[in-house]
């Protein structure tokens, strides 16, 4: 992917005079500050005692790097169990999302039907729908075939609320690819499902994996549907067995802060590891 | 002959236009399964969610009849419905003003590329993949009366009495929930605005230098105009996102004290969850959907408006 090296929008040709230096910096290390402080806080906390997270004047730093927190998690409150809910729901919606949007990407971005010029606009109304709006007939929905309280009632939903953005972002991948090549293989006597599967899904495979980890991200953390059609315990997703730490009278945060470190780490390297697509990608889709 | 260029251009042999493309299913199998998916479940709810609202269908009792628009006058003769509405709108506002406008600021900080500005921009996305649930915990204890580190700064900076607790009045409440969001929100419209900006030809920035343009007209005339459609599109996803927000409320304050930060989308996941009045739940989502609706047609339009005045 190319990456921008435009000069900057604001320097001119001349450098900064030391004035305009030192407050870019103050700013920078302000801004520093402000997006890690509350990341490193929940770091910090995941290896305090309770004594420390209630000491006046609070400590800024580690005393000790003791994993205590985080057995108590595992140990205590079933994260074990509420992780690998989660990687079930997570993995099935992803790989759900990723085989049905890819099949239309393709569709929408070479093949001519029945209103495929108007199809990405619908696509993009679709995602106008905030989930509360859905979040009753799905539950009435859910009940009257079964699947409430059971993991089908968050994956099949997931699919659908995730499936438009995947299309839109997935459709300029299929663009990309020089339209001679599918003529090719066509000439060479393949159908249009194998020159979906064995000419086109080579090559636009690093931007659908690309996009399944924005998928990923996106249900890994999702709190209002799961926290509500979700009743029996055994069945909690990460996020919603984080609510399981806040009693009546007190809230574990040590062990809460241990299991948001081992929820956040998962979106944390999945994140690093395709910036560049959450870079130019993402931000560039909306540009336009 | 043989190690020259073919007489036609292959371009030319292999025109899509050239290869017949016959009618077939095969376009509408390849988007079946998607639409299946959408058509379940995001078209036919929908509609249900409207029907239902129609209705008096409750968990508790067994009726399902239909009683026309009584559930949206009930409701919109509810005061406790119009504070939510009252608030929700605040809410989206305030959010808005604060995480667009931290945002455009972190994003021209970040364009003027000083030492370490790589690094700061690796960093500054960190808030936006915090899942959201985390970022509601982690505020809700550096506020917390007792443990909170933000508190504590506050009490022994003398700025507010010793015995001060964010989550004691709705004003504070709402303040400190409001905080939590934008510190997610900002990163994202940082993310879109630093990559429109980088995207400006420099000769127009040069050019008006050496014009002799202030660094305060080079923004007003080369840099804004020049962001303004990217600026539109944050505007538009940080309402839809706002207006909807759920997860950072429910955790930092769950709607309360005695329900002075109950936004709508709590208010809603509530009647229906804790109440089970379906019903009343479905008019409730389909009044907020409404109202966003409007909300949405009319900035449209004044944004319309606004660009054919300013051409």
């Amino acid at each position: 992917m190319k990456k921008k090296q435009n000069p900057s929008a604001l320097r001119i040709v001349g450098k900064y005079n030391i004035t305009e230096k030192v407050l870019i910096n103050t700013l920078a290390i302000l801004l520093l500050l402000l997006v890690i402080f509350p990341f490193y806080w929940i770091i910090l906390t995941s290896f305090k005692t309770p004594f420390e997270i209630y000491e006046v004047p609070p400590k800024f730093y580690p005393t000790r790097l003791s994993l205590f927190n985080y057995i108590d998690a595992f140990k205590n409150y079933q994260i074990g169990l509420f992780s690998i809910n989660s990687l079930i729901v997570t993995i099935s919606t992803v790989a759900g999302t990723t085989i049905a949007s890819a099949l239309a990407a393709y569709a929408i971005a070479r093949l001519t039907f029945f209103g495929s010029k108007h199809i990405q606009a619908l696509l993009a109304a679709s995602q106008m729908f905030p989930v509360v709006v859905l979040l009753v007939p799905l539950f009435i929905f859910c009940v009257r075939l079964n699947l409430y309280d059971s993991h089908l009632s968050l994956i099949l939903p997931y699919i659908a609320i995730q499936t438009p953005v995947s299309i839109i972002l997935q459709i300029n991948y299929f663009k990309d690819i020089p339209i001679e090549l599918e003529d090719a293989a066509r000439i060479d006597g393949c159908s249009t499902f194998q020159t979906f599967t064995k000419i086109m899904l080579p090559l636009v495979v690093s931007g659908i994996v690309a996009v399944s980890i924005y998928t990923f991200i996106q249900i890994w953390q999702e709190f209002l549907i799961s926290s509500s059609f979700i009743t029996t315990r055994e069945l909690f997703t990460l996020t919603v067995g984080l609510t399981t730490f806040k009693g009546e009278y007190a809230t574990e945060w040590g062990a809460l802060m241990a299991t948001s470190v081992v929820i956040a780490l998962p979106a944390m390297i999945l994140f690093t590891t395709s910036q560049d697509f959450f870079i130019n990608r993402l931000a560039g889709g909306v540009k336009e | 002959m043989l190690l020259g260029r073919p007489l036609v251009p292959l371009q030319k042999l292999y025109r899509p236009t050239m290869i017949k493309r016959r009618i077939s299913i095969a376009p509408y199998a390849f988007i079946a399964p998607a639409f299946i998916m959408l058509i379940v479940f995001i078209a036919y709810p929908v509609l249900m969610n409207l029907i239902t609202s129609f209705q008096n269908y409750s968990l508790i009792g067994n009726k399902r009849d239909f009683i026309g628009l009584v559930n949206y006058q009930n409701l919109l003769k509810d005061v406790r419905v119009w504070d939510a509405i009252r608030r929700t709108f605040s809410w989206t506002f305030i959010n808005l003003v604060f995480a667009l406008s931290i945002g455009l600021g972190a994003a021209l900080l970040l364009s003027s590329r000083f030492n370490w500005s790589n690094l700061l921009n690796a960093f500054v996305l960190i808030p936006w993949i915090l899942p959201s649930v985390i970022t509601g915990y982690i505020f809700s204890l550096m506020f917390s009366e007792d443990a909170g580190v933000f508190t504590w700064i506050l009490k022994s900076l003398h700025i507010v009495e010793p015995t001060f607790s964010w989550f004691r009045t709705g004003a504070t409440s709402m303040a400190a929930a409001i905080i939590a969001n934008v510190w997610r929100a900002f990163p994202f419209f940082t993310l879109m605005l630093y990559a429109k900006i980088s995207s400006l030809p420099t000769d127009h920035i040069e050019a008006a230098y050496l014009e002799g343009a202030t660094s305060s007209q080079r923004f007003r005339y080369i840099t804004f105009p020049f962001i303004t459609p990217v600026l539109a599109a944050c505007t538009y996803l940080c309402f839809i996102w706002t207006f909807n927000a759920y997860d950072i409320l429910k955790i930092m304050t769950n709607g309360g004290p005695a329900e002075l930060t109950t936004t709508m989308s709590i208010m809603v996941q509530r009647e229906a969850f804790q109440y089970f009045n379906l019903s009343v739940a479905s008019a409730m989502s389909i009044i907020m959907f409404l109202l966003m609706l409007i909300i949405i047609v009319c900035a449209r339009l004044l944004y319309g408006v606004i660009k054919r005045v300013a051409a």
